[in-house]
Order: C-alpha cells, then structure tokens, then sequence
C-alpha cells in the first residue's frame, strides 16, 4: 500500500508546475520569514487565498514550501541585523549577530542554513515515521480524552506564557469567547453574532490572523513609533561559512537539539518560539565554554537553528494524526486541508492518505528548496533586509485585506478585521499575550464538541471526564502546571525563611 | 488605583455582560437530557472572565505598569491609521478596488514614513505598480472577483 501511495505523491510532486509553486512558496516564505514584523503565519494567512484557487495537491505543496521557508528564513534578521525574523529564531541573536560583529556572518549564515536543513528533514521524516502509530492511537481516544488534551494544551501555553498567569487565563478566554460567535457546534444556535451576516459562520481563522497580526502589528507600531526602518546589514558575503568536518565535530549538540526540537514541537501550543530557547539554554550549560555563548559561539547557532526547525515535524504530527494543530501555522494549514476537502482527524492516514504523505513529502521537499535559495541568494538577503519600512508594510497591509476580501467578497469582512486590529491595540495596552488567545481561539471548537459528546454519550455527567484514566491525568497536569508556580513561589520563600533563621 | 486594577474590574463586568448575553442565546431545538447545550460554553467563559477579573485584581502589585504609549498624543496616531483602514473599507464597497488601493498605499507609504518624508514620484510609482500586480494577480490570474465600486459602475454605464 506504502508504494502506491508515495508513487502518487511523487507523480504528483515532481511535476514542473508544482516544482515552480515550491520554489515559489519557499523564497515567499523565506523572505516573510528574514524580515522582522512579518511572520510565518501572516505570510501563510496571506497566500492562503491563493492556494484555494489551485488543485489540492498543489495547493498542499505551495502551503508547505511557505511554511517551511518561512521557518528557515527567520535566521537572516537574527543574523544578519541582531532582530529576529520570527519568534523562533529569538535565540539565534545571541550567537548569531555576535559573529556578524566579529566578521563572520557568512559562517553564522552557513551554519543556521545548514541546521535548519538538518532540523526540518530529519524532523518530518520522523513525523512521517511516527504519525501511523499515533493515529492509531488517535483513533482509541473518545471525546473525553480530546477534551483534556485541548484543555491541556491551553493551560500549558498559559503557564509558559509571560507576564502573570491571570492575563493568560483572560487571554485564554478571550479566545475561546471569540470562536463561539456563529452557529454553536451540534445544534447551530446563533451566538454573539449580533445580526451580522459575516459572522454568523463564526470569525474567519484566515482573517483573525490578518486582523490580529498584519494589521494589527502595523497600527501599534506606528502608535509606539516603532515604525522605523531596521538597521540594514553591512556585511560581505563569501563562500558557504560551513564545512561537513565541522557537522561531524558537533553531532551531539545536533542530535540533543534535534530531539528537543523535535519534542516540544510535538507538544500543542509551543513549537519553535520555545524550542530554541530551551535547546540554546542546554547546549550553554553542556558546553565546555559557556562564557563564550553570547560572544559568538556557534554553537548557539546550532543549537537554536536544528532546534526550532526540528519543531516543524513536531507540530505538524498532531495536526494530521489528531486534527489538532498547536500553533497558528499549523492552524491556517489545516484549515487549508479542509477547504480541499479533507478531515483532518485520525482517519486522515487512512481515508486520503496520498494528501497526508504529500504534505510531508512537500515539507521534505521544501527543506531542500530553502537550502538552494538559501545558499544561491545569500547575497540577496541583506537587500531585502533593506526594504523601507513604510514601503513593506503599506504593501503588507493591502495584501492582508485583498486576502480577506477573497474570503467572502464583502467588505464587511474588512471591517472584522480592522476590529481584530483594534483588539490587538487592547491585547499590547492590557499586556495580555497572544499566545494563549490564539490557541484558545483555535481549541475552542473541540473543547466544546468534545465536551458537549463526552456528555452525552454517558449518564455520568461531569465525573466521567475524571474516570477516564488518560483524560483524568491530563486534566491532573493541567491543574497542577496551573498552580505549581505559586507552590514553588511559596516553598522557596519557606527555604530562604528558614535559612535565615539558621 | 492603578491601571491594572482598572483593567481587572472592566474584565469583571465583561464576564457579567458575557452570561447576560449568553442567557439570551435562543436554542434552536431540544438537546438531548445529558448536553449542556449552546449556552453553557458561554456561561463557563463569562464566569471564569469575573473570576480571573477578581484574582488579578487582588493579585495586582501597586507598581508602575509599563506605559503602553509614550504620551496621550500617540494615541491619535492609533486612531489616524485605524480610520484610514476604516475609510478603505466602507469605501471600497463604492469607489472600486482599484481607486481605494491606491489611495491607501500613497497614504500609508507616506504616514508610516514620519518625519523621513519621501518623494512624492517614488510614492505613486510604488502605489500603482503594487496595485497593479496585485490587481492583476488577483483578477485574472487566480480568477478572484475584486469590487469594481457601485459609482464606478453606475458612472461606466452612464457613459457607455
């Protein structure tokens, strides 16, 4: 079964149509990606529209290859001006920028282009590998089980996020609230659409995104005054910066960040944003010199390069074996996939299998075609990292509402998204984070269906959620990961208490 | 009272706006004994919305918070470039696609400039090609219908 399927995704693959949408995608995605202000999700909320336009499957390749380029391409701001390009690629200044001071931009740029490589081919192989197995463990789980995952999953990012705990939470909520407007899952209530035409299929993911963070970033910016144009990079830029011997010398720094990677990735809601920054964080206290990191050790480069895009295979697992998906990129994709008419969920593997193989294969695919334009337009980069400000970002606010425009041809849909804009100037005066709005927003549904189901499918009422050993102990981790910050806070004023008395 | 404890009663009464609307929600038909239906998600949130509201009252430290602007003036920047987004909206519905766009890329590109004033020929050049790729793009290429503006159309059949 395994041969016909992937002779149908590389029949569908390797067709020079498709192969142009890849390069295409990859270099979109990569420039996104490089500059700072504009993100992954925004450059596949964005292109969105357009790949509904294509045939599945090459609307599935153009999605991923954006995807993926825009992952890899965050490394060239962090690099190259000191400013992240996408919150994954925030530990990549540490390291990276130092050596662009100390001359050796061109080795930062090899090293972060090769680790992305190795980070995002090795971590969908392994998504490719696994995701049989957990679908079928998907396919165990009832609505119960899912419940206390998304519940989970909400908690978690809460709990990470920053800032205090309380402005998570009503962040959290925000978000929920937000995807209950439209018709109510299982029996198609109106809710909070106020007699508003457009929102009664509820608030559009695709221009959520837009409204949140195209516009959103482009109104507060010029409120903070941060509309200003970045520092553009004056390095020259010679050869590859890389060699296979140096790979061989840091395996085990590759193989620990990969895994790390690879497994926050894994888990809903964190993703790269965090994996670097924990995989920097270890390769610092492994390594023989820690007082180099921050000086320009590459090895922070590695770590956080293999790392954040090993996450890709990660997140993208859960995604297709649960039809969860963990963060915004996988959000916007699965939405994708369903407008072309799949279901994403743990029968995905076995009722369209060629769709679900193909996006994997494109990622794999698209991890090759960064690595080419990568390598083949290093000299390009610190060009586009030149872009005026108020050039890019005029022409970025026009793409996010012509993208919108084409989600329902009303111009009502424009108005929610400069209402989503408004909501973010509230989100950045309250401090509240986005993170946990988000994945609310993008839970919420599951949360409620499966709450809704796990309920009616027993007489037990709320108790059957707690009966059920694997929902019970999700909802165990969820409660405590909530509370052990204020614990710990409390035992270690304890500690000190009691040392002092000593 | 600082702005937190502000913010933490408007998230409060938010919470209570939320289960008075949520009690209004109507339910289409009768769920079966064991569902909680469409309003209960709703409740749970307003709930839980007073809640976090009063714990982040209480928790909240009498310490100075981070100024979201620099001074009051900023914030008429915020409302400039959000009535300029609003003005793209309700206009495009009549002057068109193609006039609303390009006035909304000749403004911003020169709004969010500031103080850097930039030529006025480089601006126009940018706004149409940027329109013009998009627009073609958009409309014949991937086959979108963009708005071709009630005025601009009741002006286009007046003439031919």
């Amino acid at each position: 079964m395994f041969a016909e399927v992937f002779s149908k995704v590389f029949a569908n693959i390797f067709v020079p149509g498709n192969i142009l949408l890849a390069f295409g995608g990859n270099a979109i995605g990569l420039i996104f990606g490089a500059i700072p202000g504009l993100s992954v999700s925004m450059a596949l909320a964005l292109f969105l529209p357009v790949s509904y336009v294509l045939p599945s499957y090459s609307g599935i390749i153009f999605l991923a290859n954006i995807y993926t380029g825009a992952e890899s391409g965050g490394l060239f701001g962090s690099i190259l001006i000191g400013i992240p390009g996408t919150t994954s690629a925030v530990a990549t200044t540490y390291d990276g920028y130092p050596m662009t001071q100390n001359g050796q931009a061109t080795k930062a740029l090899g090293i972060a282009i090769v680790s992305s490589f190795i980070g995002t081919t090795g971590s969908v192989a392994c998504a490719m590998l696994f995701s049989p197995f957990i679908s079928k463990l998907a396919l165990m789980m009832g609505p119960w089980e899912i419940f206390s995952l998304c519940f989970c999953a909400i908690v978690l990012v809460v709990t990470i996020s920053k800032g205090d705990m309380w402005n998570g939470l009503i962040a959290a909520l925000f978000g929920v609230l937000f995807a209950c407007v439209g018709f109510s899952p299982i029996d198609g209530a109106k809710r909070f659409s106020f007699g508003i035409k457009v929102l009664l299929g509820g608030i559009n993911t695709t221009a959520l995104i837009l409204g949140l963070f195209a516009l959103g970033t482009v109104v507060v910016n010029y409120g903070q005054h941060k509309n200003q144009n970045p520092p553009s990079p004056k390095v020259k830029l010679r050869g590859l910066g890389v060699s296979f011997k140096e790979l061989i010398e840091n395996r085990i720094l590759i193989l620990r960040s990969f895994f790390v990677g690879l497994w926050i990735g894994f888990l809903p809601g964190m993703g790269g944003g965090l994996s670097n920054q924990v995989s920097y964080a270890m390769a610092r206290s492994a390594s023989k010199h820690p007082e180099t990191f921050g000086h320009g050790n590459p090895e922070g480069v590695y770590a956080t390069e293999v790392a954040n895009n090993a996450s890709i295979g990660g997140a993208v697992v859960p995604m297709i074996t649960l039809g969860i998906p963990g963060d915004s990129p996988t959000t916007l994709i699965l939405s994708a996939l369903i407008v072309f008419g799949l279901e994403p969920g743990p029968m995905l593997l076995q009722k369209s299998p060629v769709h679900a193989y193909l996006l994997y294969v494109a990622m794999f695919l698209g991890a090759f075609v960064a690595l080419c334009l990568s390598f083949g337009g290093l000299r390009a980069f610190p060009k586009i990292l030149s872009v005026p400000y108020n050039y890019l970002f005029s022409a970025v606010v026009l793409l996010s509402f012509t993208g919108a425009y084409s989600l329902s041809n009303s111009n009502t849909i424009l108005m929610v998204c400069i209402a989503l804009a408004v909501v973010n100037v509230f989100f950045t005066f309250a401090g509240l984070p986005k993170a946990p709005f988000l994945l609310g927003f993008i839970l919420s549904p599951m949360l409620e269906t499966n709450l809704r189901m796990g309920l009616t499918y027993t007489n037990k009422g709320f108790w059957v959620f707690l009966t059920r050993p694997v929902s019970c102990l999700l909802l165990v981790i969820a409660v405590a990961s909530l509370f052990w910050p204020s614990v710990r806070e409390k035992l270690e004023a304890k500690k000190k208490a009691a040392k002092t008395a000593d | 009272m600082n702005k937190d404890r502000y913010l933490s009663l408007f998230y409060i009464l938010f919470g209570v706006v939320v289960i008075i609307v949520a009690a209004n929600i109507k339910t289409m038909f009768a769920v079966a004994s064991e569902d909680t239906g469409p309003k209960f998600f709703p409740y749970i949130v307003g709930v839980c919305m007073c809640l976090c509201g009063i714990g982040k009252f209480f928790s909240s430290k009498d310490k100075k918070a981070k100024q979201f602007v620099k001074s009051k003036k900023d914030w008429l920047r915020i409302i400039l470039i959000s009535s300029i987004l609003l003005a793209y909206a309700i206009l495009i519905k009549y002057l068109g696609y193609v006039i609303c766009s390009t006035a909304l890329l000749i403004s911003l590109a020169i709004l969010l400039a500031d103080e850097k004033k930039p030529k006025t020929w480089k601006v126009i050049v940018f706004s149409v090609a940027v329109v013009a790729v998009v627009f073609i793009m958009f409309k014949y290429v991937l086959k979108i219908s963009l708005p071709e503006g009630i005025w601009i159309k009741a002006i286009r059949k007046a003439i031919f």
